[in-house]
């Protein structure tokens, strides 16, 4: 078993109950629910594989592809749309290379939507790798992935 | 040691049945049937399906027989107008989202419920596609009621080998093994029970499957061979 998977499993008994904040940890281990670390949950926590799967895909926080250095949430919510999230999300979507929502094949870049963040006076908004960006422009948009794909580049 | 009996009147019909005895088995021991869908007599009841529900004077809901205990002095209706009403939109929604043209027994109670589904017309369906991943039985998830029962022999009510569940949530609900893998490389057995206790068309012996499409029976018996498969560790 990986390193990274033991150590996890150290801070639990393995108890049924424990399901859910397990899969988290993993998931912030990986990005996501890797199906190898799925069936040692399954083991460690004596749970059949058909379970947790179920339990995990139950959730929309719990993710099965791995996702991107970079993570992009463009919010969608009424206030947002009303101000333009169609075209963010749009603006978003062709500067890092992406139809719509997904996963760039160079994992640089996930883009998801949200259905609001909770700052709708910054409407429209985005998070940027957790962090909130609002009252945007597609000009905005352009020039945050820019000075993002800098900073990580000298990082 | 003697059994507490309780007193009630379903129908009209007084009866006296033992103390934790379901509306559903009280019912059964006064001649009342009550429609069922996902109960099955060998498999634990859930209580999902909501098909079963009565009208027992005073409560504030409709109960679903099939898990609720008969109370002692109760007094059930198990055809009222609400009752009727409840199952017949109960009904029309199944009817109207799964593929039922294989579950003659839906049919039938769409058709004694004077059902309507046509008023749910241009409604999303269900239709994913039919997994043909075994020699053993399809899986046409798009006839699939949810009623769990597959699941339940699966596991812990008979096989104990947990190769099938639900994933997903909501409308995006499904029966699946984990990952979605092809259940060749499952823990299922291929015991054959959930093709068994399955009241809709959904699972389907490939050997039905494969006369249904008109294959001479030489290549059926070919088709259907279990190869040997290495067990998973
Ligand atoms: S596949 Fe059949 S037995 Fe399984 S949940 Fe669906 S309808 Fe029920
Ligand atoms: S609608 Fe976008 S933050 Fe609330
Ligand atoms: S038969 Fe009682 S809830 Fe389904």
């Amino acid at each position: 078993m990986e390193e990274a998977l033991s150590e996890i499993f150290l801070q639990f008994e393995g108890k049924r109950e424990e399901i859910i904040p397990i899969l988290q940890r993993v998931q912030e281990n990986y990005t996501y629910l890797p199906e190898d670390s799925m069936r040692q949950i399954a083991r460690f926590t004596k749970v059949p594989e058909s379970d947790i799967y179920g339990v995990a895909t139950f959730y929309a926080q719990f993710r099965f592809t791995p996702t991107g250095r970079n993570h992009i949430c463009v919010c969608r919510g009424t206030a947002c749309h009303v101000r333009g999230a169609p075209a963010i999300l749009e603006e978003v979507a062709a500067n890092v290379g992406l139809e719509d929502e997904g996963t760039t094949e160079d994992l640089e870049y996930t883009l998801e939507t949200v259905a609001c963040i909770g700052c709708c006076a910054l409407a429209p908004a985005i998070t940027y790798n957790e962090e909130v960006h609002g009252n945007l422009t597609k000009n905005k948009v352009r020039k945050l992935i820019k000075a993002e794909a800098g900073k990580n580049g000298s990082e | 040691m003697s059994e507490k009996y309780i007193q009630l009147t379903i129908d009209g019909t007084p009866i006296s049945v033992p103390a934790g005895t379901t509306i559903l088995d009280a019912a059964k021991e006064a001649d009342v049937e009550i429609p069922v869908l996902c109960y099955f007599a060998h498999t634990t009841a859930n209580g999902l399906c909501r098909l079963c529900v009565v009208e027992v004077e005073g409560a504030r809901m409709l109960q679903a027989a099939c898990v609720v205990a008969a109370q002692d002095g109760a007094v059930v209706h198990t055809r009222s107008p609400k009752v009727e009403r409840a199952r017949r939109t109960l009904l029309e929604m199944l009817a109207s989202t799964v593929d039922i043209s294989e579950s003659p027994e839906l049919q039938a109670l769409v058709a004694e419920y004077e059902c309507f589904p046509e008023r749910f017309e241009g409604g999303k369906k269900r239709q994913p596609v039919v997994i043909d991943d075994n020699p053993v039985y399809l899986r046409d998830y798009s006839q699939c009621v949810m009623c769990w029962r597959c699941v339940q022999v699966c596991a812990d009510d008979a096989q104990f080998t947990y190769a099938l569940n639900f994933s997903g949530r909501g409308f995006d609900t499904q029966i699946a093994t984990f990952f979605d893998k092809p259940l060749t490389e499952t823990t299922c057995v291929f015991c054959g029970n959930c093709i068994g206790v399955c009241p809709t068309g959904a699972l389907k012996a490939k050997r039905e499957y494969l006369i249904e499409q008109g294959v001479a029976p030489e290549q059926v018996l070919e088709l259907t061979r279990l190869k040997g498969r290495k067990n998973r560790t």
